[in-house]
């Protein structure tokens, strides 16, 4: 393997990272949302379309997180206000942001990401962080958006370990009667999370059709947004870990592709699998060690209601 | 951290943030009398420092230690407010119920002199590998009582699932009627024909499936015994309505899901179904948490009607004035041990208190 | 201010018409949405009820496109009363499938009555083991079964592309890349115009509700699911429980494969399922899980489909608006329960009750 396959990944990691990060930031406010796919499909088609309409990448990208918004905030007022089953509801809006996907992508198939617009999310080297052997090469040689997802990580883990909201955020989902009766306003921090969730996730969409691919494919995700869900819990609910499980992820994603030249008597389809095998075998060991380091938000999934107690 | 000790942080934070008006929800339910004591003095001390304060409890005689005024309710309805001087246990009583009651609790004498219930060195070590009980070891006679007391927390639970053989990691011997049952499951120990009823202290989460009615409920423990694939619920229907009958028990219909139940109702119908297989052994985990003071009696005078059927008992409680008026003998766990047994009739809640936070203070039966 | 509580007394007919007032809810918000695409809702949903029941050939479309959602339905009906999320049906319905088209390319000449009852138990095997892996990890260790059981999905998509590409492909077939057809004796027999999948459809509701809440195994799912504690306190064997309820509805959803694949397909392909394993996920929550009532669901959405098919032609609408449509319908409905669990009343407003 050379340099350039770990380029790769890091790539190839990058809408993992949003997707996991959104997930993260929901369920830390004790919301389970199994949307993440549909939302990625919301953000990835209102992305693709902004982008050939206007040529402009923010309108794009701004697009395409309001659409994973719009997704989140549904997921929202079905869970928190109405308490409506969260595992049900999530599901319904993969199968709803998966139609909307198709519905707006119609006709949209074969267009290609505008020239201009390619340049703009192009790699450039960071001056210094770039020069340096191996690692510059792998990490600082990227396009903005890859930039964009190191930060959000970061920033994802100083906002919920540094700041007295990240703590009221943790408390939320931890124990939310206990949240509730310290006087924080449970019902806002679940819709603000769940909002921010739906933005990443839309962003992660607009990565795969603007960036990755870059063109319109039907369901362009393949499955990546249930893999986020699953990482989530790899990552043990800690933002800095997701860096490392989804550039891991990204790598199993492109070794397929990879693996060809090598000349493997393998099927393409059986490599293809892996992705998913791998996501399996980890759920498998995940659940198999029992310590309770890394453990779920304890409230995660319930629907909260004050007078049930 | 001890269950007192996080009680105490709990009300440092709410000190430290200033608080005007302090509200206490069952602050004593994991305290032993020595930490309720501490706890009551800060309470006055900050009531001097002209902080209004709410405690909600359901033990009378708190009540009528800390406050100034009673306020009670009943079904969601202010049944009165009187001056707590002016008062009497009593009274709050039949304010609480809605009639007149007693309130004595009757002990009857054990009769028989056979064991029922021997607990040989029983140790259970969790997944987190965490001695949930240390070589534990006591023995119950026929138709006796023996109290369970300690903090919450200290192997309770524990003990009562393992004598009811849903704990499978456990160690020891546990002799029934002579016969060691530590290694079956509940099912072989039904079908053996010993009859331990269990009446656990999560009703809902286990004891019940909250979204079944009465009638389902009823059957769950012998429905396998039916021949054939198929369930026939009409002798399940005869003994539901037997035990609304029996107990009182206030539902619109058999085929209401018991979780829309009162909780007192709910503890009726899973008490019932455990007394309706005429038990030989019956283990109760805070039977009367959460009722209402006329339910819990009926629950006392039931035990003790099942006590006179020669019925062993085993009784995990938390009001030690329950415990020690109720009960034959009181066993404290701490921390999985057993800390001693007293004879109910001749103890004190003080000594009991000092056992409950590990203090050895003589009695029988105590381990390093 | 708002004032919610808990209430009990929903009577069934009261609940029916929450239910109902949020279907037509969903469809008033769709039809906003046809209006922005510049189209009548009354005449795109007067022309989806024509595509759907207008002509005898139409019902008959409309009933065959429900078959595999009764069957799948039923399947994780059993699941989820269990609270096991099931959501593998996709890839379980591919394994079943595949089961079946294992015995019809082997033995094409054995005879029908020998045949069909062979290529129905081998997908009921594979769909069921296909369900069992991750139900066995879940009773084991608690394991996210969620996930896996979407994982599988994938897994057995490109494991039937990789037969399909491989080593099921049809040499016959000049090197493109499909499974060949199956001989007329793997072929399920029309029954009144239709193929006798309904005929095993129906047959599975009666048995699949009478398991349900007359057959001891029945109870045992309902209490499992509605408190495993409760399973193990009453002597239960928890984990078998889990184990074999997800092989039978995997077991299931596999049948669904075979019908599908011998039914109508006469062959395997890797777009079998034509996405019935989500929208079974979407009926079968809507029937509450209630064997009797998945039937009326599944043809609604049949209908739903079928109808989706003509306004594509009749007003160049996307096909995939049905899954919209059907995507808001659950929506509306899943919010709608919350009327059915609470009370809501309105209060005059108290100022200090404001926000902040």
């Amino acid at each position: 393997m050379d340099i350039s396959f770990f380029t790769a990944a890091v790539v190839a990691g990058t809408p993992l990272l949003f997707a996991i990060l959104g997930e993260l930031i929901t369920e830390k406010a004790g919301q389970l949302n199994l949307g993440v796919e549909g939302m990625m499909l919301m953000g990835a088609v209102v992305g693709f379309k902004t982008a050939l309409m206007t040529g402009n990448p923010f309108l794009a990208l701004a697009g395409a997180m309001l659409a994973g918004a719009l997704g989140a905030m549904i997921f929202g007022v079905l869970t928190v206000s109405l308490r409506a089953n969260q595992v049900v509801a999530g599901l319904t809006l993969t199968i709803f942001g998966t139609g909307f996907s198709s519905f707006m992508g119609q006709g949209l198939m074969g267009e290609v990401v505008p020239e201009s617009m390619k340049l703009f999310f192009a790699d450039f080297k960071i001056p210094l962080l770039g020069d340096i052997p191996v690692i510059g090469q792998i990490f600082f040689n990227q396009g903005m958006l890859v930039y964009t997802g190191y930060f959000a990580a970061i920033i994802a883990g100083l906002y919920i370990y540094r700041t007295s909201i990240g703590l009221n955020l943790r408390s939320v989902g931890e124990n939310t009667a206990a949240a509730d009766a310290a006087g924080i306003k449970v019902s806002r921090y679940k819709y603000i999370h769940i909002l921010i969730g739906g933005l990443l996730c839309g962003l992660a969409g607009a990565y795969l059709s603007l960036v990755y691919i870059p063109s319109w494919q039907e369901n362009v995700t393949a499955g990546r947004g249930w893999i986020a869900v699953a990482l989530v819990i790899f990552c043990r609910w800690n933002p800095y870990r997701v860096l490392a499980g989804a550039f891991l992820f990204g790598g199993l994603d492109i070794i397929g592709f990879r693996i060809q030249k090598y000349d493997f008597h393998v099927s393409q389809y059986m490599i293809d699998m892996l992705p998913y095998l791998v996501t399996i075998i980890i759920l498998i060991l995940v659940s198999a060690r029992r310590t309770s380091a890394g453990s779920p938000p304890a409230s995660l999934g319930e629907s909260y209601f004050r007078e049930e107690r | 951290m001890s269950v007192g000790e996080k009680q105490t942080v709990e009300i440092l934070k709410v000190l430290y943030r200033g608080a005007d008006i302090l509200i206490l929800d069952e602050p004593t339910a994991v305290l032993t009398p020595q930490e309720t004591d501490r706890l009551f003095d800060i309470l006055l001390r900050m009531k001097d420092q002209g902080c209004a304060i709410i405690i909600i409890t359901h033990k009378l005689h708190e009540v009528m230690e800390i406050s100034d005024r009673v306020s009670v309710l009943r079904r969601g309805e202010v049944a009165g407010t009187v001056n707590t001087r002016e008062t009497s246990p009593m009274e709050l009583t039949s304010m609480m119920v809605g009639k007149k009651v007693t309130l004595s609790i009757e002990r009857p004498p054990v009769k028989s002199e056979d064991i029922m219930l021997e607990v040989r060195d029983l140790s259970l070590i969790d997944r987190d590998s965490i001695k949930k009980l240390d070589r534990v070891s006591f023995s119950v006679r026929a138709g006796e009582i023996l109290g369970v007391a300690g903090v919450a927390g200290s192997g309770q639970k524990e003990l009562c699932e393992s004598i009811q053989g849903l704990e499978r990691r456990k160690r020891g011997e546990i002799l029934f009627k002579g016969e060691n049952i530590s290694h079956l499951t509940p099912r072989a120990i039904f079908e053996k024909g010993l009859r331990i009823s269990f009446i656990p202290e999560d009703r809902l989460g286990m004891g019940l499936v909250p979204t079944m009615d009465l009638v389902d409920n009823v059957i769950l423990k012998d429905y396998y015994l039916q021949k054939g694939i198929f369930l026939d619920r009409e002798p399940a229907k005869q003994r539901a309505e037997h035990i609304v009958k029996m107990l009182n028990v206030h539902t619109p219909s058999i085929y209401h899901p018991v979780n829309k139940l009162s909780g007192g109702n709910i503890q009726k119908v899973l008490l019932g179904r455990e007394i309706d297989s005429t038990p030989d052994f019956l283990v109760t985990a805070y039977p009367t948490r959460g009722l209402d003071i006329g339910s819990a009696h009926l629950i006392y005078d039931e035990l003790n009607r099942q006590k006179e059927r020669g019925v062993g008992i085993l009784y995990v409680g938390e009001d030690l004035n329950i415990l020690l008026s109720l009960c034959d003998r009181i066993m404290v766990m701490f921390e999985g041990k057993i800390i001693g047994t007293v004879d109910a009739s001749t103890a004190t809640k003080e000594e009991i208190g000092l056992m409950m936070l590990g203090e050895v203070t003589g009695g029988v039966n105590s381990n390093d | 201010m708002i004032k919610m509580s808990a209430r009990t007394d929903c009577s069934a007919k009261e609940s029916a018409a929450i239910r109902g007032g949020a279907i037509i809810l969903a469809l008033v918000t769709v039809s906003f949405f046809i209006m922005i695409l510049g189209h009548n809702p009354f005449s795109v949903y007067g022309s989806m009820i024509e595509g759907a029941f207008g002509t005898v050939y139409r019902i008959t479309e409309t009933l065959r496109k429900s078959i595999p959602l009764i069957v799948a339905s039923l399947g994780i009906s059993l699941a989820f009363r269990l609270k096991f999320w099931n959501i593998g049906a996709e890839g379980q319905i591919m394994m079943g499938a595949m089961g079946a088209t294992f015995c019809a390319l082997n033995f094409p000449d054995l005879t029908s009555w020998l045949l069909l009852p062979m290529m129905g138990a081998a997908s009921i095997i594979c769909g069921g083991i296909w369900g069992a892996i991750p139900a066995y990890f879940r009773a084991k260790w608690r394991t996210n079964e969620t996930i896996f059981t979407l994982m599988m999905n994938y897994v057995a998509l490109k494991w039937l592309t990789y037969l399909q590409y491989g080593p099921w492909k049809d040499p016959a077939a000049l090197g493109f890349p499909k499974i060949p057809g199956f001989s007329p004796n793997a072929v399920l027999p029309n029954v009144f115009g239709l193929h006798a999948g309904w005929i095993i459809a129906i047959v599975l509701v009666v048995i699949v509700h009478l398991f349900i809440n007359h057959t001891q195994r029945g109870y045992e799912i309902s209490v499992v699911g509605g408190s495993e504690n409760t399973g193990r306190y009453a002597g239960m064997n928890v984990k078998a429980v889990i184990i074999y309820t997800i092989f039978l509805s995997g077991g299931l959803c596999g049948l669904c494969g075979m019908i599908e694949a011998s039914g109508v397909n006469r062959t395997l392909s890797v777009g079998i399922t034509m996405g019935a394993g989500y929208t079974a996920i979407i009926t079968s929550w809507l029937s509450s899980l209630k064997a009797p009532v998945i039937p009326a669901v599944c043809v609604l959405f049949a209908a739903m489909i079928q109808g989706g098919t003509f306004i594509q032609m009749a007003f160049q609408i996307p096909q995939s608006a049905a899954q919209i449509l059907q995507g808001t319908i659950l929506f509306f409905v899943l919010g709608s329960e919350f009327f059915i669990r609470y009370r809501v009343s309105f209060i005059k407003n108290i100022k200090a009750e404001g926000e902040k």
